[in-house]
């Protein structure tokens, strides 16, 4: 169903690489006005590349449209079915990857050619295969994550407020829009062990070979935030279906 | 009510569809109007429990075509969705086909099928036959029986030439149809129907109704249907399920509800030239209305033979129609609680 609308396929393609593009710009007129940062420029050109393609293979925005659909009802038709309900879900985002993969890949070759400098992304085969790896556990939390929070819905209805203000939560403690190393120091240690860190900036650690505390306790967190979300994804959906009304039929 | 007591049908066993003691409640908020209400809002709210089903009883038995009938608000649709697994209960049973609905197996929902006349379970942005494809692979029908299926229930809805265009696109009725054949194409064991006429213009009303009776009749599947049209239910169910309060209030045919609740025969006589009518009527008789040389009288069942025999002698008999009331005039007389 992605390319029934034309239009707006093309334009959440360009959505996805204007943010990292943007902070690109940002941290690059910092460096030039004299910023004394604990990176250098190339890092940063590396950084951007990568969260460009890490928080679209990462990315599910699956919380607005379940959250919705729990409170008009349309949930029922899903529910209806001898499938998961969750199928839609998975596969529009899986579906969405695989395009926007395919699209975006060959404009990062493009971009690592032009560049000046070689990209410290582009290094060790066993750090790509780790960072693959950290991105496929990634995308897994942040699905399930997207579901406990759109199971709220049916305790609250309307959650839509509270996922705009994550998104903005997300985006800056994720790493996305600022990398986690440029954050003050008094907070690394919490940085470090907050869920998001593993949505964006630990693949891209994995990738670069640059994991605070270690390679192998990073995928311990990892998957230990893996267990808690998927957990609690479940604990709500499975207790908040209880409450389902199936309104509006 | 008037037919509230009256003794739930049905026999031990076997049942297709079995609730007992079935309660159903809501927690529903309310809102003050108003710009002060809604602030007042954010500081409290007025949270109540509704009881939509209480302690319903009723059975339909394999192959029945059942009606449930009642004014809005009553607990039909709350019934419907208790019965394919969208909700669960608040207190009490029900099993349909041998499965608790709510559980939602796998194995009891490729058994059903639900129709939701003002929910489309196709997929709005793509056509009927993508859906159908999708649902091919969730219910794992074999490929052959599915093209035959498919070519088989849409030339009986009229909707060949529209399986390859976007459902948003297609007619109310044309969807109402495509919806119906998606719905029938892993060959459900139980149908449940709300409101599927709804909408609908009347050639497309009748297409329906005489498509649901024929899978009715054919393949025997159990078919549950709520409406507010009361010629579906008239010509389509064996039997009418009235709920009432979330209660069940009436459990029989149409033909028993009518006779109960509008016992009486309305007659239309029909006088070659104006009839003498008698100062004084046989009993159990009273005049409705009089037009030209027509009457049209209302007589208890038991009255109607002796005025039949006096209305000979009233004048040339020419046309003669001895009805019921029809089941709008029932329902209207029902819901009133006349």
């Amino acid at each position: 169903m992605t390319f029934v609308y034309r239009g707006d396929f093309l334009m959440l393609q360009l959505a996805t690489v204007l943010v990292p593009v943007i902070s690109l710009l940002v941290w690059r007129a910092a460096v030039a006005a004299g910023a004394d940062l604990p990176v250098d420029q190339s890092y940063l050109d590396s950084y951007f590349l990568a969260v460009s393609v890490v928080s679209m293979a990462t990315a599910s925005w699956t919380a607005p449209f379940l959250s919705t659909s729990i409170r008009n009802g349309e949930l029922s038709r899903s529910l209806l079915r001898p499938a998961s309900p969750h199928l839609d879900g998975y596969a529009n985002n899986l579906g969405e990857k695989v395009v926007k993969l395919a699209l975006l890949v060959p404009i990062i070759v493009v971009v690592v050619l032009v560049l000046p400098e070689t990209p410290r992304v582009v290094g060790d085969p066993r750090h790509w295969a780790l960072a693959v790896v950290a991105v496929v556990v990634a995308a897994v939390i942040a699905h399930c994550f997207e579901i406990a929070c759109a199971s709220l819905a049916f305790w609250f209805s309307d959650v839509n407020g509270f996922l705009v203000a994550l998104e903005l939560i997300k985006g800056v403690l994720s790493g996305a829009v600022v990398p986690l190393v440029l954050m003050p120091p008094a907070l690394a240690t919490a940085l470090s062990w907050q869920p998001f860190r593993f949505f964006v900036s630990f693949p891209i650690e994995v990738a670069t070979g640059q994991v605070a505390g270690g390679v192998a306790f990073g995928f311990a967190q990892q998957l230990g935030w893996l267990l808690v979300v998927g957990g609690l994804s479940v604990l709500l959906w499975r207790t908040g279906l209880r409450r389902y009304a199936a309104s509006g039929a | 009510m008037s037919t509230k007591g009256v003794p739930t049908g049905g026999s031990d066993g076997g049942g297709v569809i079995v609730a007992q003691q079935l309660i159903k409640d809501y927690r529903r908020s309310r809102q003050r109007p108003g710009l002060l209400g809604a602030l007042r809002g954010l500081v409290s709210r007025d949270v109540e429990e509704h009881r939509a089903l209480d302690r319903l009883d009723l059975r339909v038995e394999p192959g029945e075509f059942v009606g449930l009938l009642g004014r809005n608000g009553a607990g039909k649709t709350t019934t419907i969705k208790l019965c394919c697994g969208l909700l669960r209960p608040s207190a009490g049973e029900v099993r349909v086909l041998g499965h608790q609905p709510w559980r939602r197996e796998f194995a009891f929902l490729r058994r059903i099928a639900v129709v939701l006349g003002n929910k489309a379970m196709l997929w709005w942005d793509v056509s009927p036959m993508d859906s159908y494809l999708v649902h091919r692979a969730m219910y794992d029908l074999d490929h052959d029986d599915f093209a035959r299926r498919v070519a088989g229930l849409a030339e009986l809805l009229d909707v060949t030439t529209v399986l390859d265009v976007p459902v948003r696109q297609l007619s109310l009725g044309q969807r109402m149809k495509c919806e119906l054949l998606a719905a029938l194409l892993h060959r459900p064991e139980v149908l449940f129907l709300d409101e599927p006429t709804i909408g609908l213009d009347v050639v497309s009303t009748a297409a329906v109704r005489e498509f649901l009776a024929e899978v009715n009749r054919r393949d025997r599947t159990t078919i549950v249907l709520t409406s507010h049209d009361m010629d579906d239910v008239e010509q389509l169910c064996d039997r009418v399920l009235l709920v009432d309060d979330g209660r069940l209030g009436y459990d029989g045919t149409v033909a028993d509800l009518v006779a109960r609740t509008s016992p009486d025969k309305e007659l239309r006589l029909t006088f070659r030239h104006p009839p003498q009518l008698p100062a004084v009527w046989p009993r159990g008789t009273r005049m409705v209305g009089r037009e030209g040389t027509s009457v049209e009288l209302r007589a208890e069942r038991d009255a109607v033979p002796a005025l039949l025999g006096a209305a000979a002698g009233w004048g040339e008999l020419v046309d003669l129609d001895v009805g019921d009331a029809d089941l709008d005039q029932v329902m209207r007389d029902v819901l009133a609680g006349r």
